[in-house]
């Protein structure tokens, strides 16, 4: 198993020394980074847990799908 | 314009100002009592009841001292100075603070920018005051006064900024409304704090006050003002700390936002008493720090900003509207 990790180890070894050396920065990025993963990772799982979005706003009048009736009554005399 | 909106528009604005430079003098003495507590000692006392009358005995000593203003200064400049500093820190009071529903001057759309905008502009008076001077302490106190404020203008920007997220708008009584179910200082409190050591340092307050430290630069960009010129830098610094104060209780406190147990039928406005409350408390902050921390040396500020708190605060831009989109609770 520890095959697997091998390749790793010195990137390990880096985030180990950077955030106890700079931990202002190695937190900063962790915390930026948590950002998009939950952007990504949590509407589908609120998804299957059953959230239904809300239906959008309307941001256009809903023209009906039909031709236009005549109008009447609007004429000059 | 008519003659008679001009006059009420007049009368607005001497209803805000007046209580505001008062208010600006009564800080002085809250500061020095609240100080002097600090350090188990009694501060003024002598002149009126409990040192009340002391901030208008030292204007009075300030303004009947001789004005000095050294030869090869720049004589503009040297007076333009302290009346910017003053006339910038007086304007933030005036288009955008709401006193109450409804009761802002101008409840302007863009107010948080109008805000920013002037705290910039308030650099060049402290720019002005040590290049007019011709004197090389003057120069140097203002340069790193300069340098330090445009520097934590970044933090602050990016702590507002995260404000206008949550409420997607850059108006105060919106921000304000918004806060009715809970002030933004509970799910924002790590804000709140990198916001508060910006305000700090903005109004070159301890720990940040190497640049007119007595001990260091005599008194930095506002060595060579004095009676007058050095009124008007006090009042700036001053008011400065309360519109910051203001602010802070409109951004983070819920502003006027008061507990509705009664329906209030009297002519009296509470909500400005419950603002004025709200205010005092980032006040007493303010002394609080200046009596329990050290001062930072210059180089040492500076790194603050660019090496600690800028990465936090790109990282909190960067969480925060991703925790809105990912649940699903943009405001607009």
């Amino acid at each position: 198993m520890a095959f697997l990790f091998r390749p790793f180890q010195r990137s390990y070894n880096y985030l180990y020394r950077t955030a106890h050396e700079k931990p202002v920065m190695f937190y900063s990025v962790v915390l930026g980074v948590i950002g998009p993963v939950m952007t990504i990772a949590i509407p589908p799982l609120r998804e299957s847990f059953g959230y239904v979005p809300p239906p959008a706003v309307p941001s256009s009048y809903p023209l009906p799908n039909r031709p236009r009736r005549p109008l009447s009554g609007y004429d000059d005399e | 314009m008519h003659i008679s909106s001009l006059i009420f528009n007049l009368i607005d604005v001497l209803c805000v100002i007046l209580p505001i430079l008062l208010a600006v003098a009564f800080m002085t003495i809250i500061e020095r009592k609240q100080l002097a507590a600090h350090q188990r000692r009694v501060g003024p006392n002598t002149v009126g009841y409990y040192g009340i009358l002391q901030p208008f005995s030292d204007a009075l000593k300030l303004i009947l001292k001789e004005t000095i203003i050294p030869s090869h200064s720049n004589k503009v400049l040297f007076y333009l100075a302290p009346i910017s500093t003053l006339v910038f820190s007086l304007l933030g009071w005036l288009m955008v603070i709401p006193f109450g529903k409804g009761l802002a001057i101008s409840d302007y759309s863009l107010g948080i920018l109008y805000t920013l905008a002037l705290s910039s502009l308030g650099v060049y008076g402290i720019l002005f005051a040590g290049w007019s001077a011709n004197s090389k302490y003057a120069f140097l106190g203002s340069l790193r006064s300069t340098a330090a404020m445009i520097s934590y203008e970044l933090i602050l920007s990016s702590a507002i900024l995260i404000i206008i997220f949550l409420t997607g708008s850059f108006n105060f009584t919106t921000i304000i409304e918004i806060q009715q179910s809970i002030w933004f200082i509970i799910p924002l409190l790590p804000v709140f704090i990198f916001y508060f050591i910006a305000v700090l340092a903005e109004t070159s307050r301890t720990p940040f006050d190497l640049q007119e430290a007595e001990s260091e630069l005599v008194s930095g960009f506002m060595t060579e003002h004095s009676s007058v010129p050095f009124v008007f830098f006090f009042l700036g610094e001053y008011s400065s700390i309360v519109l910051f104060s203001c602010i802070t209780s409109i951004l983070f406190l819920g502003g006027y936002n008061m507990p509705e147990v009664f329906v209030n039928d009297s002519i009296f406005n509470l909500q400005s008493i419950f603002l004025g409350i709200k205010t005092c408390l980032p006040c007493f902050l303010f002394v609080l720090v200046r009596a329990t921390l050290p001062r930072l040396r210059y180089d040492q500020l500076i790194d603050l900003c660019w090496l600690n708190l800028l990465p936090v605060a790109v990282a909190l831009i960067i969480l925060v509207p991703s925790i809105l989109v990912a649940f699903d609770i943009v405001p607009y």
